[in-house]
């Protein structure tokens, strides 16, 4: 499968470029960024009243995605069997992709798809929030729709727009008194609905849970020469030596430690591309030719300089992400952009100053913003309801 | 046919110039003879690999990388080809020369003119069916797997329950051949009405390097499901009685004839009556592994054997919890009864190539490269006491009664192989 | 509704309801007889199917069923075939390539598993035939046949369950995550389409070989780094990880993880259970694996040998 859609139009010279600068250290990305910052974004959610959660991304390189969240409710168990298992099931999340010009079967819309679900599912926290009891379950339907044409590989964006719309996503509230077997019963009261994802702040004012539960993010890393990156451009994506898909999320237990959900390699589409030979070009020394084979754990253990059996590709691979992701998920970039969303929605401005020393672009326009009550909301209407960070 | 879809892309334009400016110019004699002449006619035996000829073949310019003088030298020393470069070169001239060779005519496999393969099998292999046999008929071979699911009555859109007196009917009317005839076409149509026989046939495996996944089955494995659901349904295999799954109340469980029970059994009627509540459906499928020729009779060897091995669980309806329950012993389960074991043989008919004009040769149990070459195909399935139940012909009016006559009696012949290899296991 | 296949009765079936899965009368669950680090025997043989390119067929030992006696307690085995169709060249009417089309399917037998599979390929068989493909596109030496596709089919004969028949009736999965089968599948695939394709002579830089490893949970234990876990002898599984590797180059085509591990070290090294120590335990499976493989590579080359050099003399005759 070729993750992208477009097979790359870049030359050999280009490619061979492009692969110097990045193999060098400290690396030089053709967008100046640093390896581990994001590319500006722009989110909003609550986009889509009929829908029980929805949001919109849009990358700087003009991708852009809608995800929609559904919940119905659906009596669990088949023929036979009429109780559910209290874990629930994997299943009852659905995840559609719709992607332009691409059949529903293609290879591409499966493989996202598939791990956007997979992702979602195996920390169990989700499967075990939409048991109602144990006779009826909600069922989760969640549809990405990707709006522009996969430019770049649109798992990270497909990954966070995911996140955001589940993060917005309110279920209603069951009428109290329910009983463990009963049909269940929902409160129209939209404002009583439960969130799915319910910050630290709904339960209790406690800053210590904030990060309790979140739903997986889904981030795109490559390697070239000894260098890693984040989220990587249709450029640099065609030079990579190897793509890696990591899932990752917060544990529950600790605030500072990720948990590793699910890591997949994926083809690096430098493969597909012609080397310089091909193109009746003179073979020397740092022609563009395509890397054959895989990650060599070798490479990988060279940079670190470990024993034989320490650091395959993973460590490798987390090693970097572990340091980068504190940076960019801890505090920098992805996690401010989430506290922003849980200001949003639950009045905790005080993380204003963390959205300050974000060095990556944001901006985040809410709807819902308006509907809520507290003082700190009305500050945030009162500036638009918008931001844009530095 | 070609193993490797390299090598016939290689050599379809030397094939095509053969046939259409080129007539092969071989030694002079009998087309048999000529072949024998050339190549080494110790080797002309059962081992295909090893057959030998040499071919002469009167060179077209365009084999030629200077003029045209050097023809005659290329005459003087006349190219050789290996039995697999010849069979591709000209299929049919290459089984000609096998079936005209000295004494008994010997096909490329090795086998006689009516000599089919002999199937081997391994049953039972499957955990997750009921019923499963794993068979290969020489190059040709398939899994088929049989699991049995339940059907309540209630899901059948218009259902006619019967009762258990009709059950019983059977037993106490006259066992008179018409009603026991009228009895069988009445169940294989409840059967077929019902369709509780769904078997399925899966070419698009891989199998052969025209059978390739992707897109719906293709016509041949249609023809081929169809052709086994026919042959199910016509064949008396299986009967309805025992898909059939009984509700019995407890009360009448002691169904008892005897005269002080008749006016308990008038009073209680209505309670009483065992009904039918359920059926067991039997999923059939056969998936080919490596095709060679001959997919008909070997999905039927696999289907004869896996619902040879097939197992059902014992299965009751539960009146309190309204549901058709299974028993997971084992010892419990039920041998599925085979009531006939219809075997099928297919044939094709052979006519030679150009120069041997009139003559025919029918050729049991096709492999790959025969089934290329016959135009007329004939398939006879006998079951008990030489009964024929079935035979399928087309292509051609090669064979005569008298041929017929024949086929019938070696498909009886295969019959009883088969049934020893089944019932008995292998030897 | 498929119209080109015999479907079942329309009112649609329901498979077997075992009675002693309802009363919650359990059998005893079958339970990992094996160490830790030994994997299960493999069965491989190559050239099951003579009009392929090449062909492998795959199988997992089916462990010893003394537990119980009952039909809802046979353990299956993994059971693969696979057939390689190619290099060949492409349509006329397909673009150029510079390198070979890889081309990879995985299907599931109807009776693969416990509930019935449909023909209809769904989303899981894909996302399959995409690992397989990532596995096997870094290992073959591409360029070498422009023009050319090839074909890479597998089916599952028989697959993994993730769990015991009674978890699954009577609802007591704790929070059990499911696709653990899919893992020994996936891990199996990359094996036997490896055999396939040196049996079908395709040029690559080694043999890759597949090697699951788990961290798994029994009731009142410690977790426990395991190799070629099989799913349903183990109450909790809580990550695996499957690697297609290469073991002549130390090199990884193909990493597939799942589950609930910590990230990494805290820069002092591997942490016991941590995603390092496992993908080196999967590795360590592959490296297990890869004699099975090589020996059916030199069982089938060698018969290839002998059958050619019978063959041989046929071309140097001439009249």
């Amino acid at each position: 499968m070729a993750p992208t859609a477009q097979p790359t139009i870049l030359s050999p010279s280009e490619l061979s470029y492009l692969h110097t600068s990045l193999s060098l250290n400290p690396p030089i990305r053709p967008d100046a960024r640093s390896p581990t910052s994001f590319r500006p974004l722009v989110a909003e959610t609550d986009l889509l009243p009929s829908t029980n959660g929805s949001a919109r991304l849009c990358f700087a390189d003009g991708t852009e995605a809608i995800v929609g969240v559904k919940g119905e409710v659906e009596r669990t168990g088949g023929v036979g069997k009429q109780i559910g298992g209290a874990g629930g099931e994997d299943w009852w999340v659905e995840v559609t992709v719709d992607m332009l010009g691409q059949r529903d079967d293609d290879a591409m819309v499966v493989f996202l798809a598939q791990m956007i679900h997979e992702g979602l599912v195996a920390d169990g926290i989700l499967r075990a929030r939409l048991v109602i009891n144990r006779r009826w379950h909600w069922r989760l339907y969640i549809d990405i729709l990707l709006l522009s044409p996969p430019h770049t590989y649109p798992l990270p964006l497909l990954s966070l727009t995911t996140h955001l719309a589940l993060l917005s996503t309110c279920l209603p509230a069951p009428v109290a008194g329910l009983e463990k077997d009963d049909d269940p019963l929902f409160n129209d009261d939209w404002d009583a609905a439960i969130p799915l994802y319910p910050s630290a702040s709904h339960f209790s004012k406690t800053k210590a849970n904030l990060s309790a539960a979140r739903p997986p993010i889904t981030l795109l890393v490559i390697s070239v020469g000894d260098n890693i990156f984040f989220d990587p451009s249709h450029a640099e994506l065609a030079v990579a030596d190897a793509v890696v898909a990591v899932t990752v999320a917060s544990s529950p237990s600790s605030t500072d430690n990720l948990n590793l959900l699910a890591v997949r390699t994926i083809d690096p589409p430098s493969r597909l591309s012609s080397s310089a030979a091909e193109m009746g070009q003179a073979i020397e020394e740092g022609a563009w030719k395509p890397k054959t084979g895989c990650i060599c754990r070798t490479v990988w253990r060279k940079r670190v300089g470990m024993g034989v059996m320490r650091g395959g590709v993973g460590e490798e691979v987390l090693g970097g992400l572990e340091g980068l992701l504190k940076k960019a998920y801890g505090f920098e970039g992805l996690h401010s952009w989430m506290i922003l969303v849980y200001r949003e929605r639950f009045g905790r401005y005080q993380e204003h100053q963390t959205l300050r020393i974000s060095t990556v672009g944001w901006k985040v326009t809410s709807r819902r913003v308006l509907d809520m009550r507290t003082e700190a909301d009305m500050v945030v209407s009162q500036t638009g309801g918008s931001y844009r960070m530095g | 046919m070609s193993d490797r879809k390299g090598l016939q892309m290689e050599f379809s334009y030397v094939r095509c110039r053969v046939a259409e400016t080129l007539p092969l110019e071989l030694a002079p004699g009998s087309p048999a003879k000529r072949l024998r002449a050339a190549g080494n006619s110790q080797s002309f035996g059962p081992i295909p690999g090893r057959t030998k000829f040499a071919l002469q073949i009167q060179h077209p310019p365009f084999l030629h990388n200077g003029n045209q003088n050097n023809s005659i030298h290329h005459r003087t020393t006349p190219p050789t080809f290996p039995a697999h470069t010849f069979a591709k070169l000209a299929p049919p001239t290459y089984l000609t020369a096998h079936l005209t060779s000295k004494g008994v005519p010997i096909r490329p496999s090795g086998r006689s003119p009516t000599q089919f393969r002999t199937p081997t099998c391994h049953a039972g292999s499957l955990t997750h069916a009921h019923g499963s046999a794993v068979v290969r008929c020489g190059d040709t071979a398939g899994v088929c797997g049989v699991r049995g699911e339940i059907l309540r009555v209630e899901d059948v859109a218009d259902y006619r329950p019967k009762m258990a007196e009709e059950e019983e009917r059977v037993d106490t009317e006259m066992h008179s051949f018409q009603n026991v005839r009228r009895e069988k076409r009445e169940d294989s149509e409840e059967m077929a009405r019902l369709g509780l026989l769904v078997p399925n046939l899966e070419l698009a495996t891989g199998c052969s390097p025209t059978h390739l996944p992707g897109g719906p089955p293709s016509t041949l494995a249609q023809t081929l499901s169809q052709r086994i659901l026919t042959l199910l349904h016509t064949s008396n295999l299986l009967s309805v009685h025992d898909l059939r799954i009984w509700f019995r109340p407890p009360a009448s469980a002691p169904i008892c004839r005897g005269q002080e029970h008749e006016v308990m059994r008038e009073e209680e009627e209505e309670i009483v009556k065992a009904e039918v509540k359920a059926f067991w459906v039997l999923y059939i499928d056969i998936l080919f592994i490596s095709l060679d020729g001959n997919p008909f009779d070997a999905a039927c060897f696999a289907l004869l054997a896996a619902l040879c091995n097939t197992r059902l669980p014992h299965a009751w309806y539960d009146a309190d919890r309204e549901l058709v329950l299974c028993s997971d012993d084992p010892a419990e389960s039920k041998q599925l009864h085979l009531y006939d074991m219809p075997v099928p043989l297919s044939f094709g008919v052979f006519e030679g190539d150009e120069e041997a004009k009139g003559k025919k040769w029918i050729l049991a149990d096709m492999d790959g490269f025969e089934e290329g070459l016959c135009r007329e195909n004939v398939t006879i399935v006998v079951g008990e006491e030489k009964r024929v139940v079935r035979i399928e012909k087309d292509g051609g009016g090669n064979v005569g009664g008298r041929d017929m006559r024949r086929l019938v009696e070696l498909a009886v012949q295969r019959r009883r192989e088969w049934v020893l290899m089944l019932r008995d296991g292998p030897p | 509704m498929d119209r080109r296949r015999v479907n079942g009765p329309p009112g649609g079936t329901a498979p077997p309801c075992y009675a002693s899965t309802l009363s919650g009368k359990t059998h005893p669950s079958p339970k990992r007889t094996r160490g830790a680090n030994e994997i299960r025997k493999i069965f491989l043989k190559t050239g099951l199917t003579p009009s392929a390119s090449g062909s492998a067929y795959f199988e997992l030992e089916t462990p010893p069923t003394n537990y119980s006696n009952s039909l809802t307690n046979r353990t299956s085995a993994l059971k693969l075939t696979c057939t390689v169709h190619g290099p060949r060249p492409l349509p006329r009417s397909a673009p150029f390539s510079p390198q070979l089309l890889l081309s990879t399917r995985v299907k599931f037998a109807p009776f693969a598993a416990r509930q019935r599979r449909s023909y209809i390929p769904d989303s899981g068989e894909r996302d399959l035939a995409a690992h397989l493909e990532t596995a096997l596109r870094g290992v073959l030496i591409g360029e070498r046949w422009p023009k050319s596709g090839v074909d890479i089919i597998v089916t599952v004969l028989e697959g993994e369950e993730d769990r015991p028949w009674d978890a699954l009736a009577a609802g007591n999965q704790n929070g059990r995550t499911g696709g653990w089968g899919m893992m020994s599948i996936l891990s199996g695939c990359i094996t036997v389409a490896s055999a396939a394709i040196t049996d079908a002579g395709i040029d690559c830089v080694d043999v890759v070989i597949g090697g699951v490893a788990a961290i798994v949970r029994q009731p009142a234990a410690p977790p426990q780094l395991v190799l070629d876990p099989c799913p349903s002898d183990h109450e909790e599984v809580i990550a695996a990880c499957v690697v297609g590797y290469l073991q002549s180059r130390d090199e990884v085509t193909e990493t597939w993880a799942k589950g609930n591990v910590t990230a990494s070290s805290d820069g002092k090294g591997t942490t016991p259970m941590g995603f390092n120590a496992l993908v080196d335990q999967a590795v360590e499976a592959a490296v297990a694996a890869r004699r099975v493989l090589v020996e059916a590579i030199r069982e089938s080359t060698e018969a290839k040998i002998q059958s050619s050099q019978a063959k041989l003399p046929d071309k140097l005759t001439s009249v």
